[in-house]
C-alpha cells in the first residue's frame, strides 16, 4: 500500500506538477488510484483541466482581432 | 500607406501594453517592450505581408521584446514578494493532509468557457497574481517557454520553479472560484456525489 499510497495534499501536487513534468510510473499509478476513490481531487482535477482550457482562451485573445473588451 | 500602417500600429499599442503589463508586472519595462515592438515594426513593415491579422503579427514580436525584458531585469523580476512566499495549502489541506473543504464542482468547462466575462475575470486573476508568481506562470503559458527555458533566462532553480508554478496555478484557482464560481455556481447534471 505504501509506494501507491498518496494523500489528498500530495495528489493535488502531483496534479499540478505534471503541467511541468511528466510524473513517475509510480506517481502516474498513485494519482490515478487516489482519484478513483476520491472526490475531493477527482473536482480539483476538474478545475484545473478548466484552467488550462480558460488560459488557451485568454491566449487566444491576447493574440488576435477580437472585440475589444471595453472593461480595465 | 505608411501613414496608415503607423496608425494602426498606435491603434494596437494600448492593446499590446496591456498585455506586457500583465505578463512583466512593471510599468516600464511593459512600456520599453511596447515600444520596441513598435519601433521594430516601424523598420521592416514590409515583413509583415499581411499574411496574419496585424495583431497576431505584433504580438508575435512583443512576446521576443518581453523576453528580452525579462533577461534585462531577471534579479528584480525574480525577487520574491510576501505575498510570493505565501503558500496556500496550509489553508486548504488539513495537517492530516485531507481537504479542509470540498472542492466546488466547476461543472461543464464549454458552458463556463463560452462567457466573455469569464475570460475578464481571468485578466483580472491574472494581474492579481503576486509578480513573480505571474512572470513564471505567464512565461509558461503565454510566452510559452518550457520550464528549462524559464529557468535558464530568470537563472533560477527547477525547484523555485515548480514552487512558484504551484502557488501561481493554487491561487488563480482561489481567485476563480470567488470571482466566477461563487456567483455562477454549476448547474448539477449527472450523479458527482
Amino acid at each position: 500500500m505504501s509506494l501507491f499510497y498518496r494523500k489528498c495534499r500530495e495528489v493535488t501536487r502531483l496534479v499540478l506538477e505534471r503541467e511541468n513534468r511528466p510524473l513517475t510510473m509510480v506517481e502516474r499509478i498513485a494519482v490515478r488510484l487516489h482519484l478513483s476513490i476520491c472526490l475531493m481531487c477527482t473536482r480539483f482535477t476538474g478545475q484545473v483541466r478548466l484552467m488550462n482550457r480558460a488560459m488557451a482562451q485568454w491566449k487566444h485573445y491576447a493574440e488576435h482581432d477580437e472585440h475589444d473588451s471595453p472593461g480595465s | 500607406m505608411v501613414n496608415d500602417f503607423a496608425q494602426q500600429l498606435e491603434t494596437l499599442q494600448p492593446q499590446l501594453l496591456r498585455f506586457a503589463r500583465t505578463q512583466l508586472r512593471n510599468e516600464a519595462w511593459a512600456e520599453d517592450a511596447v515600444s520596441e515592438t513598435v519601433v521594430a515594426a516601424l523598420e521592416k513593415p514590409q515583413s509583415f505581408a499581411g499574411q496574419s491579422q496585424l495583431k497576431t503579427w505584433l504580438v508575435g514580436i512583443l512576446k521576443h521584446k518581453v523576453i528580452d525584458q525579462l533577461r534585462r531585469h531577471k534579479r528584480e523580476a525574480t525577487v520574491l514578494t510576501t505575498d510570493d512566499n505565501e503558500d496556500l495549502d496550509d489553508l486548504l489541506f488539513a495537517p492530516d493532509g485531507h481537504w479542509r473543504e470540498m472542492p466546488a464542482d466547476w461543472g461543464n468547462p464549454d458552458d463556463v468557457l463560452r462567457q466573455r466575462q469569464f475570460i475578464d475575470v481571468m485578466q483580472t486573476c491574472l494581474d492579481g497574481l503576486p509578480p513573480t508568481q505571474a512572470r513564471v506562470f505567464l512565461a509558461r503559458e503565454w510566452l510559452e517557454l518550457s520550464s528549462d527555458e524559464v529557468c535558464k533566462e530568470l537563472t533560477i532553480t527547477t525547484t523555485n520553479l515548480w514552487v512558484l508554478l504551484h502557488r501561481a496555478r493554487l491561487r488563480l484557482r482561489e481567485c476563480l472560484q470567488a470571482g466566477w464560481f461563487d456567483a455562477h455556481p454549476a448547474v448539477p447534471t449527472h450523479a458527482t456525489r
